[in-house]
């Protein structure tokens, strides 16, 4: 009984916090925006006729005090209204979103999915066969996916196998056809390239964790006890290693969400994927200030729902959580 | 040793048995001998240092770290000339006169591979050194006082941890003026809470513990204990720390300045001139490459530094 209290308060405790963070982003986001002098049409030096500019700001509201334009944009907000773009005319936000973020949803599930695969694959390998050929290749990956960033090798790839290999292809079998192509959006062979570099990151950390993990837990007591009794090698590696090896990797997973949607602003530029990080990284470049706004609220509401998630469903798995609370 | 000499003395057979035993002179007890330590007892920081110097990923590491560093410092002292442009020569590709080519404007990307270096280590060193102070304020304010104050402190950490950092990052850089005051800055609102939150910890969990109490009821003041039990707990971990943030804040800067915040363009950073040489790819190569390998190999000589430190700095991992 206690534990179920103890799970609610935790879940609770949770829930508050990232409400909190929402709104104080929200608020951060608006008073930083509107400290910037002027107005996004005029920062003083436009030739622009001053009836036409006071219309204009009118339009956007720019021309009511502040404390009210922020009512106002608040209450935009919990109907799902982030406001109208700058340079994108007469394109409001939330179509912005609608129509690019699902391409980012797409390209971060791939990632994710092969990240979180090849991550577990290679550490759980890993702690099997310590010091031997795996482990070592499996600690260079993951070093070498924490240390370079995912633009270099991203420029890397494309100039290796997307330029040189169908280089080579076109003299070889004299056809265009390229397996992996740098650029856009369309077809599985286009999403290979940005998926794999975009999930680099998350392979070295899950990989990473998860060795390390599985050679804590191949040294417990339990462990060794469930392998005296006479359960077969097998079994225990699956029910006892590597089931209670995963509980710590599951935390990783929320902060993933972060670290992928930040890659993405990379990799969607890199790639010229018409992806929500493309529009963000474009906003921020063109100070469109309402779309920079909207987007940062979005990717802030989106990347604390998913970490809240994570954390929820971390407090159902792991029994331990209501005495331990969360830490690292 | 004794087990180790059992095992190597040849099984004697039944018949040599006794002239074994008739050529078997016990050596005479030395006691003096017995009571004196052979190997030399380390203090933590002697045993750290060993284990890290045996660490050859490591050590490599460090050495390329510090070649980088006196890069930083000397390379612009030598080569002052990095903004100096030459329309003759743009897009030059490596030549004796330019070894890593020039730029887009005619600027030779040596030079500013070297400045971009200053800058680079500048801001990651400066901002993590501003967050470490930072944190062990804030983390041993909130240890020592405790109480209310402590879960306030806390709760406003929760909030600061949960706000994505790049998000933070990107409106900062967005709404500042771009240059290397405002990253530093920005970087030093975002980095604080980790170290903030494990100098908390080793202050609690000196609190509790037993050797704490045990010389408090011997008389330790409080000052006795802080030098005595809470430095050398805490300096470790946080050294640790501090090594593992830089690459992260100086990996930060090339990603703000690759998507064309950060550092403006006169200036030279490891990140602006990635930029620029993204733009100019696939042709100019040496533009992308020269800043990436250097780019690329000082972040893994910290990661493999750091990891080492870590390791060499845990009593537990150390062999």
């Amino acid at each position: 009984m206690r534990g179920a209290v103890k799970l609610k308060k935790y879940l609770l405790g949770r829930v508050v916090v990232a409400l909190v963070t929402v709104f104080i982003v929200i608020t951060l986001t608006f008073v930083l925006m509107h400290l910037i002098p002027g107005t996004p049409f005029n920062t003083g030096n436009t030739n622009m006729d001053p009836d036409a500019l006071a219309q204009l700001e009118a339009n956007y509201g720019l021309d009511k005090p502040i404390f009210e334009q922020y009512l106002i944009y608040l209450n935009n907000l919990l109907h799902g209204n982030f406001g109208t773009s700058i340079t994108y005319t007469n394109r409001s936000v939330t179509e912005i979103i609608l129509r690019s973020f699902p391409v980012s949803l797409d390209l971060g599930l791939r990632a994710m999915i092969f990240g979180i695969i090849a991550g577990l694959l290679l550490g759980i390998e890993a702690a099997l066969h310590h010091n031997k050929f795996i482990d070592r290749f499996s600690t260079v990956v993951a070093i070498v996916g924490i240390s370079v960033p995912s633009f270099v090798l991203g420029t890397l790839l494309q100039l290796v196998l997307g330029l040189w290999f169908s280089g080579w292809v076109k003299t070889v079998f004299h056809t265009d056809f390229q397996l992996f192509p740098i650029a856009r959006w369309e077809s599985f062979r286009y999403t290979i390239l940005p998926s794999f570099v975009l999930s680099l990151g998350s392979i070295a950390s899950i990989t990473r964790m998860m060795r390390s993990s599985m050679l804590d837990v191949m040294s417990q007591d339990y462990v060794k006890t469930a392998r005296s009794k006479g359960i077969s090698e097998r079994a225990v590696t699956w029910r006892h290693e590597i089931r209670n090896a995963l509980l710590p990797v599951v935390t990783i997973i929320g902060r993933m969400v972060g670290n992928l949607c930040t890659g993405s602003f990379v990799v969607e530029n890199l790639f010229a994927i018409p992806g929500l990080g493309k529009y963000y990284v474009n906003s921020v470049t063109a100070r469109d200030y309402t779309l920079t706004m909207g987007l940062t609220i979005f990717y802030a509401i989106f990347i604390v729902t998913s970490t809240l998630l994570v954390d929820i469903a971390y407090g159902f798995i792991d029994p331990r959580i209501s005495l331990a609370g969360r830490k690292r | 040793m004794s087990i180790f000499s059992q095992k190597t003395v040849p099984v004697a057979t039944k018949t040599e048995e006794k002239d074994f035993v008739k050529d078997f002179t016990p050596v005479p007890k030395d006691l003096e001998a017995s009571g004196r330590i052979h190997r030399r007892s380390l203090t933590y920081w002697q045993g750290a240092l060993l284990t890290l110097r045996r660490n050859h990923s490591a050590m490599i590491g460090l050495a390329f770290i510090i070649i980088v560093i006196l890069i930083g410092i000397i390379g612009p002292i030598l080569y002052p000339d990095y903004m100096k442009t030459n329309m003759l020569a743009t897009l030059q590709a490596p030549s004796e006169k330019h070894w890593f080519g020039t730029d887009l404007l005619g600027r030779d990307t040596f030079t500013r591979l070297l400045w971009g270096t200053r800058t680079s280590l500048m801001i990651g060193f400066v901002a993590e050194t501003i967050n470490l102070v930072i944190g062990i304020l804030y983390g041993g304010i909130s240890g020592f006082v405790g109480g209310k104050t402590d879960v306030i402190m806390m709760r406003i950490i929760d909030v600061f941890v949960s706000i994505p950092q790049m998000i933070i990052l990107i409106l900062l850089q967005t709404v500042m003026s771009n240059g290397v005051p405002t990253l530093i800055f920005s970087l030093c609102v975002t980095g604080w809470t980790g170290l903030a939150r494990m100098v908390r910890g080793q202050v609690m969990a000196l609190r509790e513990n037993e050797y704490v109490s045990a010389s408090l009821v011997l008389g330790a003041g409080r000052w006795e204990i802080l030098k005595r039990h809470l430095l050398p707990n805490a300096v470790g971990p946080i050294l640790v720390n501090y090594t593992m943030s830089i690459p992260g804040a100086i990996g930060a800067e090339a990603f703000l300045s690759y998507i064309g915040l950060g550092i403006p363009v006169p200036a030279a950073s490891w990140g602006n001139m990635l930029q620029e040489g993204a733009n100019q790819f696939p042709g100019s190569l040496w533009l992308f490459f020269s800043p990436a390998i250097l780019f690329g190999l000082f972040m893994l000589a910290f990661n493999l530094f750091g990891d080492g430190l870590r390791d060499a700095l845990d009593p537990k991992m150390r062999r």
